[in-house]
């Protein structure tokens, strides 16, 4: 075992060497001067856009009856499992803060949804805007808890919170219909002003789809530039050491509260999109389970790169519902691919810690390298 | 009047507050070892209570044989976890290895419905339900069934004796110094791999058990079984914390008692009563009720 340690420091040193070489190399003007072509796609605003429109495409082919309706189904809800864990990436990745409580939320974003488009006749958009001030205060609430409670002490009261929320869908049944879920009916619109006779873009699946892209997209570029800005650098700082951050004047309050403000937020939105894309929401979808798959996103895709979550997300809730669902032997034994996925997820966290995102980190370097030995030949 | 009703409570709780105990404690040994909340916890367990349920069901096996073999089952299953999975992965972070107990849960649930089918399978009482413990005090009558004073037995029996080992043994003495600090006791000459080693498969043996008894008052046994139990697991550990052993079994009888008795009042609210509770006691004392401050270094 200890040499196999030892090997592992060893390839970690040398790739650590070798990534601030090539970082180094990357900075050398024969390197560096990048085409307009290329800065154009190498931007993570055109790279995140295009994968919008990838999905938009698809839903086009899948209105044509070129794609199985079950596959954009797939598409649809990896999107919104991955907002999700996009605001867990924020907290676990960069704030250092674990929670099992991000059911509970997603949970409640549903059914706010569901209830005040059915009982009121607030338009759609307002129902979003009542969900986010909601998720705000609950973030502000948990993350003055977690300034109390640590650790894994914070991750299960978290837990205990997400069960109280739980047992309040299953047993508010004048709001919530109980165990028998809540349904959404009839169809709401996106811009709806019912008063002024104004009703316009009808959220059938097709097109929630696309508005779930958008807000995906949009998410997407936000959290890529929190994460590369001075906050996400602070949040960086105070989970690698929480004294240290506080020494250099990174205040824990603050960016814990956001950390958790963020998560709550991004899982409220997810409910809100859930509720209306699924139209029906049950109790049981919101347990420790879903929490646990979050969790395993974050893991697994990792917290360098956001590709690497998106991976991770299609790892952990894609892959069934897009691709093995259409292979006959896995259909005939559904146990096989929780077996699969179990035995995968072991894997990759026992031989690659950093998850999918170190992987891709990896790879860039080696094409660097393989530009830079170009580069060398053509300039010598 | 009142104290009939708190002593009833406590009878009719007793069945939930062993297995409870078990698992926090099953939980608790494998945190203290191994560093991590073992999510798998309950489907290790359920993987025993299926084997009963098999050997009953499908083979006629005495029920009292396939406990046997159940418990024995679980524990292996425990060995093989730890030596095959967390032996090879010390280096990881916590959240990785409790990323790695996730995994677990996916691949033991994955696997039961291939080797046991996916109907529910039927699991009897251990005790026929027409013998109870009747008796008289105070001049009120009271009464236990069969299992739950069998279920209690076992648990207490079970845990004075991990108790004792945990406290006179050698690999008590181990599984202490590895708990404080697994670095410093593998240099002092402990064998950590075998310590942790027969923790896990202590702890697969006990929740084995529980899940057996638990799945005779449920009548089946199902992947859902133990997921109430485990969440109240966690909760029992974090409300007695984690720094003792002792801290979640109390945690565990705290619980279920408070559950059930408020439980006799309203039962609508029992669960958010108590998780509600549990919140406040944890915002007084943040490392639960016998956890101690970690002054961490800097």
């Amino acid at each position: 075992m200890q040499k196999e340690n030892r090997f592992k420091t060893f390839i970690n040193r040398a790739t650590g060497a070798t990534a601030s070489f090539f970082k180094k190399a990357f900075v050398a003007p024969s390197v560096t001067k990048k085409s307009p072509v290329g800065a154009f796609f190498g931007s993570h605003y055109t790279q995140f856009i295009l994968l919008g429109m990838v999905f938009v495409v698809l839903q086009l082919m899948g209105n044509k009856e070129m794609l199985p309706v079950s596959l954009m189904r797939g598409f649809g809800g990896l999107m919104i499992n991955t907002i999700v864990a996009l605001g867990f990436f924020i907290l676990l990745g960069f704030a250092g803060l674990a929670s099992l409580g991000t059911a509970g939320f997603v949970g409640l974003g549903t059914y706010m949804t569901g209830y005040l488009l059915n009982q009121t006749s607030l338009p759609t958009l307002v129902v979003l805007l009542i969900c986010i001030l909601t998720a705000i205060v609950l973030g502000i609430v948990v993350g003055f808890i977690s300034l109390r409670i640590e650790g894994m002490y914070l991750a299960i009261i978290t837990l205990c919170l997400s069960e109280i929320l739980v047992s309040l869908f299953v047993n508010l049944e004048s709001i919530t219909n109980g165990v028998n879920g809540l349904r959404v009916s009839p169809l709401p619109f996106l811009f709806d002003l019912e008063f002024a006779g104004f009703q316009f873009f009808e959220l059938t699946r097709e097109n929630m789809f696309m508005f779930i892209v958008v807000v995906f997209v949009v998410l997407l570029i936000l959290t890529h530039n929190l994460t590369h800005s001075p906050t996400g650098r602070a949040m960086l700082a105070m989970k690698n050491s929480e004294s240290a951050a506080q020494t250099m004047g990174v205040s824990v309050l603050r960016y814990r509260l956001l950390g958790f403000v963020l998560a709550t937020v991004f899982a409220m939105i997810a409910g809100f999109l859930y509720e209306i894309y699924w139209r029906t929401t049950y109790p049981t979808s919101w347990g420790i389970s879903y929490s646990l798959n979050i969790l395993a996103v974050v893991v697994i895709g990792g917290t360098k790169n956001i590709w690497g979550l998106i991976l991770g997300a299609f790892m952990i809730f894609g892959l069934n519902d897009i691709v093995l669902k259409f292979i006959p032997f896995f259909v005939e034994n559904s146990g096989i691919i929780v077996l699969l996925n179990g035995a995968l997820m072991i894997l990759v966290v026992m031989f690659y810690p950093g998850g999918i995102s170190q992987l891709i980190i990896e790879l860039k370097y080696k094409i660097l390298a393989r530009k830079i030995k170009k580069g060398a030949k053509h300039n010598g | 009047m009142t104290f009939q009703i708190l002593l009833q409570t406590l009878l009719n709780s007793l069945m939930y507050m062993s297995i409870l105990s078990l698992s926090s404690f099953a939980i608790i040994l494998i945190f203290r070892t191994s560093t991590t909340t073992n999510f798998a916890q309950g489907t290790i367990s359920v993987f025993g209570a299926y084997i009963v349920a098999y050997l009953f069901t499908i083979n006629h096996v005495n029920v009292f044989v396939g406990l046997i073999i159940g418990t024995v089952v679980s524990f292996l299953l425990g060995f093989l976890i730890d030596t095959q999975i967390f032996r090879r992965s010390r280096h990881l972070t916590p959240v990785g290895k409790q990323m790695i107990t996730m995994g677990l849960v996916l691949f033991l649930s994955g696997l039961i419905p291939v080797i046991f089918g996916t109907n529910p399978l039927m699991i009897p009482y251990l005790i026929p339900v027409t013998q109870s413990v009747n008796f008289t005090l105070f001049g009120a009558s009271y009464t236990l069934n069969g299992h739950a004073l069998l279920a209690t037995i076992l648990a207490v029996v079970i845990l004075t004796a991990a108790f004792l080992a945990l406290k006179y043994t050698k690999w008590g003495l181990g599984v202490r110094a590895t708990a404080s600090s697994e670095k410093v006791a593998g240099m002092m000459g402990v064998n950590t791999r075998m310590i942790t080693a027969i923790s896990w498969s202590l702890a697969g043996f006990i929740g084995g058990l529980a899940a057996i008894l638990y799945a005779g008052t449920v009548g089946s046994v199902e992947q859902n079984l133990m997921t109430g139990v485990q969440v109240n697991g966690f909760l029992a550990n974090i409300l007695g914390g984690f720094g003792t052993f002792y801290g979640p079994i109390v945690g565990s009888v705290l619980i279920t008692f408070f559950g059930n008795t408020i439980g006799y009042f309203n039962s609508v609210w029992k669960d958010v009563i108590v998780y509600g509770l549990i919140l406040v006691v944890l915002l007084v004392r943040p490392f639960g009720i016998f956890g101690k401050k970690i002054i961490k270094k800097v």
